[in-house]
């Protein structure tokens, strides 16, 4: 085995374990938060309707905590998925490659989405569900996230459908020399 | 069931799920990410420029060369995320040492803004 395989072996690793570590946990907690959301809101509603019952917290509060800390906290780690991948790439010599190029295009576009769609969204719902904030509009703060959740779990679907594109992408390389 | 919330019971037998919930370890993952990252920073360079000194083996390099360029980015990033001074986020773009200079400029004000995980635990009542 030569050095330059060998590296390639290290690499290749790395990238693949970083992307089963962080990204896998990613998409599990960011596909699960709306499904908890909905049990919270749920739990909000049933018991506000009694006068002497004031639930402060919703049931699941610290589930939503720790899958919303999983969706945003794992993304730092998950920057050694790209950075490995695009190492293991140039080892190989194949960073030309248009269904490289496809999947980080993709990889881009799932990044803005969890940065810009789905964090900020589960932002808003703690807020809305007085679970980390409280609602800027207290009465309406409960339709809001039954909507918000509704729109996440989509949003989310789409992320984790990326993914698989992209695994696809990497094992059948469409397009390739060799 | 005499008065609100009565009946209603938490998980670990807390008192309130506020004491589960509101715990203030929103930062605890991306402190704990900086300090090993500025230390990976700094090492994988020295790894690097021994490497270059002395036996200069390429599949060194190529391993060693994506190690550091990683904690960089990851110094980086959780300085971004953290409550930090625009000055520290600055610092942390210096090559080489800037994860140890922000690590020790977040200890320096640490208590004050609750950036460092053992810091709230010192500053918490």
């Amino acid at each position: 085995m030569s050095p330059g395989e060998l590296t390639t072996i290290v690499l290749l690793s790395l990238h693949v374990v970083a992307a089963i570590v962080f990204i896998g946990p990613i998409t599990a907690a960011a596909s699960a938060f709306p499904r908890y959301g909905r049990l919270a809101v749920r739990s909000l509603d049933v018991v506000g309707r009694t006068p002497d019952a004031a639930p402060r917290v919703p049931s699941g509060a610290s589930a939503l905590l720790a899958l919303h800390r999983i969706s945003s906290g794992y993304a730092v780690p998950a920057l050694a998925v790209p950075v490995f991948g695009i190492a293991t790439a140039l080892s190989m010599g194949i960073l030309h490659e248009t269904w490289l190029w496809a999947s980080i295009a993709l990889t881009v576009a799932a990044a803005a989405l969890l940065g810009t769609v789905i964090v900020p969204g589960q932002r808003s719902v703690l807020r809305e569900l007085g679970v980390r904030g409280a609602p800027e509009d207290p009465a309406g703060a409960l339709e809001a996230a039954r909507g918000r959740l509704r729109r996440l779990g989509m949003t989310t679907g789409v992320f984790a459908l990326i993914w698989v594109v992209v695994v696809v992408l990497m094992i059948a390389r469409p397009g390739a020399m060799a | 069931m005499t008065g609100p919330g009565a009946g209603r019971s938490f998980p670990g037998g807390a008192e309130s799920e506020d004491e589960l919930a509101l715990e203030p370890d929103e930062h605890a993952l991306p402190t704990r990410l900086l300090r090993v990252a500025a230390w990976v920073e700094v090492l994988s360079l020295g790894t690097l420029l021994v490497n270059l000194a002395t036996v200069h083996h390429p599949a060194v390099a190529s391993v060693t060369g994506p190690i550091h360029g990683l904690a960089y980015l990851v110094v980086i990033a959780s300085t971004w995320i953290l409550p930090c001074a625009a000055r520290t986020r600055l610092l942390a773009w210096v090559p080489a040492v800037g994860g140890l200079l922000v690590v020790r400029a977040v200890d320096r004000t640490s208590g004050e803004q609750g950036v460092d995980g053992r810091a709230v635990q010192r500053w918490r009542p």
